[in-house]
């Protein structure tokens, strides 16, 4: 399983490999001036140098970005359930969650900020509206795909309708809010980043800002890298809460 | 022991303006094992869907140990055409599903899943994910999940209709082995002429939709059964009869 996995991305490690060689090469004969784009070995010197500082605002990220991630799941599965529950309700709420969708969040962070201030608060409203979103439909359409025979099966042992959906649909939903879930997670560390970098005491997205002012192009890959990382990390927490809840389920 | 089990009276069904269901009487012994033939979409699983309260009639009564029953659900062992085994659950979880609907203690309902699986030969597969059967066990462990839930009065709608006629003919021989323990009534849709003649002591045969019931035919051949007495020429009339009424009746329209 471990090496089967190792194997499976051996390509990509090799191309992204290729790819920082070429980068450091190109930067090391001056073909890219090195205040423009800097060198991986400048990036990761960046890094090694203000590492103290990145955490400190990496914490603060993290920590906005899972809140928000952790509402998002009860509120998407919520709003997905009540869906699910009667096609009125559904054609009433369904237009105005896919309508919230195409509010531009660039107008909306400087309004939270004024709203809300400077603190947590409407940072995590950024990353639950970037997040909730792929849960909520998500699960919502793994709710329509459950088996009617099942749900037939159960009627006829004259089952509850909670005892029908904790036997069924729940779980039969559970790759599906998964697969939101995946998406969120990727979405979550970009979203408290994008709500920091429009006002914040810390967190990557203020800092990247600063840096950005500051022409530290270095930081500033530094930063980006980091939160690549993150993302990724909070993918592979999904993927194994995934294997984890769902050991019946092969993709 | 010569009590109805079920006894159908009457009954018509109508989906808007589809008439489905037209004037069924039909009636099962304690312990027999009663077919339904019919052609396809005639209405057959409607029927059980009806019986086993997951639908309700237009017309007509239902009666269950002589009294007359209104809300059915939970009163028989219902395995519906596509006996969907829960794919998250193991064949141990999927079979004790109808005793974690009645709320039973998990501890009996292990023991008495444990017991049946050991009798019936699927003991090694108790930790197995459905995805992991073949079609045959698949269709066992709904069966056994069926009689676990009710095993004195099943409805099993074309339990084989979707085998190879190997795997088919081997379920039919283990559905009849289940039966002798469980002394269940069994009311049996098939589309399966022989199939009707090797399992059941009467078969009722339907029309095309709306469906009645044209003919009761009776099946006097000895049990235990075996695969060689539908060669016999009791057998084989009684197979030629089926034809005959299945066929004619439809084709004239
Ligand atoms: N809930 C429903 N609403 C409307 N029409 C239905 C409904 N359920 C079944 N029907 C119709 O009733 C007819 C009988 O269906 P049914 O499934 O009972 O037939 P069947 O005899 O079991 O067929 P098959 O041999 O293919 O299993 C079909 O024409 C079907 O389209
Ligand atoms: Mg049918």
């Amino acid at each position: 399983m471990k090496l089967n996995s190792i194997k499976n991305y051996f390509p990509s490690i090799i191309l992204s490999a290729v790819i920082l060689f070429v980068w450091q090469g190109i930067i090391q004969f001056g073909l890219i001036n090195k205040y423009i784009l800097p060198a991986p070995s400048a990036v990761f010197l960046a890094f090694v140098q203000n590492l103290y500082v990145i955490i400190i605002h990496t914490i603060q990220t993290l920590k906005e970005a899972m809140i928000g991630l952790f509402i998002s799941v009860i509120f998407g599965v919520l709003v997905a359930i009540i869906l699910d529950r009667a096609s009125l309700v559904r054609k009433t709420i369904y237009p105005i969650l896919v309508t919230s969708q195409t509010i531009p969040l660039i107008a909306l962070a400087p309004l939270l900020l004024i709203w809300f201030g400077f603190g947590d608060l409407p940072k995590i409203i950024i990353v639950v509206l970037f997040c909730f979103f792929p849960i909520a439909v998500s699960t919502s359409s793994g709710f329509a795909k459950t088996d009617q025979n099942l749900i037939k099966l159960l009627k006829s042992m004259n089952a509850t309708d909670i005892q029908i959906f904790s036997k069924v649909k729940f779980p039969g939903a559970l790759p599906q809010f998964f697969a939101g879930l995946k998406i969120a997670a990727t979405y979550s560390i970009t979203g408290a980043i994008f709500g920091e970098y429009v006002g914040a005491y810390q967190g990557l997205g203020i800092y990247l800002q600063q840096m950005a002012h500051a022409y530290a192009i270095d930081v500033v890959f530094a930063v980006i890298f980091v939160s690549a990382i993150l993302s990724i990390a909070l993918f592979c927490l999904v993927l194994f809460l995934e294997k984890f809840f769902t050991p019946w389920y092969q993709e | 022991m010569n009590s109805l089990k079920l006894s159908v009276q009457n009954l018509s069904k109508s989906f808007a303006d589809l008439k489905v269901l037209d004037n069924i009487n039909l009636s099962i012994k304690n312990g027999e094992f009663v077919s339904i033939i019919g052609p396809s979409g005639c209405g057959k699983s409607t029927l059980f869907n009806i019986i086993s309260g997951v639908e309700i009639q237009s017309k007509g009564e239902i009666f269950i140990d002589g009294v007359e029953c209104k809300k059915r659900k939970g009163e028989t062992g219902y395995m519906p055409q596509n006996p969907s085994l829960l794919p998250w659950a193991t064949v141990e979880e999927n079979i004790t599903l109808g005793l974690q609907i009645k709320k039973q203690p998990v501890k009996i309902a292990k023991k008495r899943a444990e017991d049946l699986l050991k009798e019936f030969g699927l003991f090694e597969f108790a930790k197995n994910y459905p995805a992991t059967l073949s079609g045959g066990m698949k269709q066992r462990v709904a069966l056994l999940r069926t009689i676990l839930f009710h095993d004195d009065f099943l409805l099993l709608d074309e339990p084989f209709g979707a085998l190879d006629a190997l795997t088919r003919t081997t379920l039919q021989i283990w559905l009849m082995r289940v039966w002798r323990k469980t002394k269940s009534s069994i009311l049996f849709i098939t589309h399966d002429i022989s199939e009707a003649v090797l399992l059941s002591d009467r078969i009722y045969v339907m029309t095309q939709r709306p469906a009645t019931i044209i003919k009761e035919v009776k099946v006097f051949l000895p049990r235990p059964r075996k695969l060689e007495n539908l060669t016999r020429p009791n057998a084989v009339k009684i197979e030629s009869q089926l034809i005959e009424l299945l066929f004619n009746k439809n084709e004239i329209e």
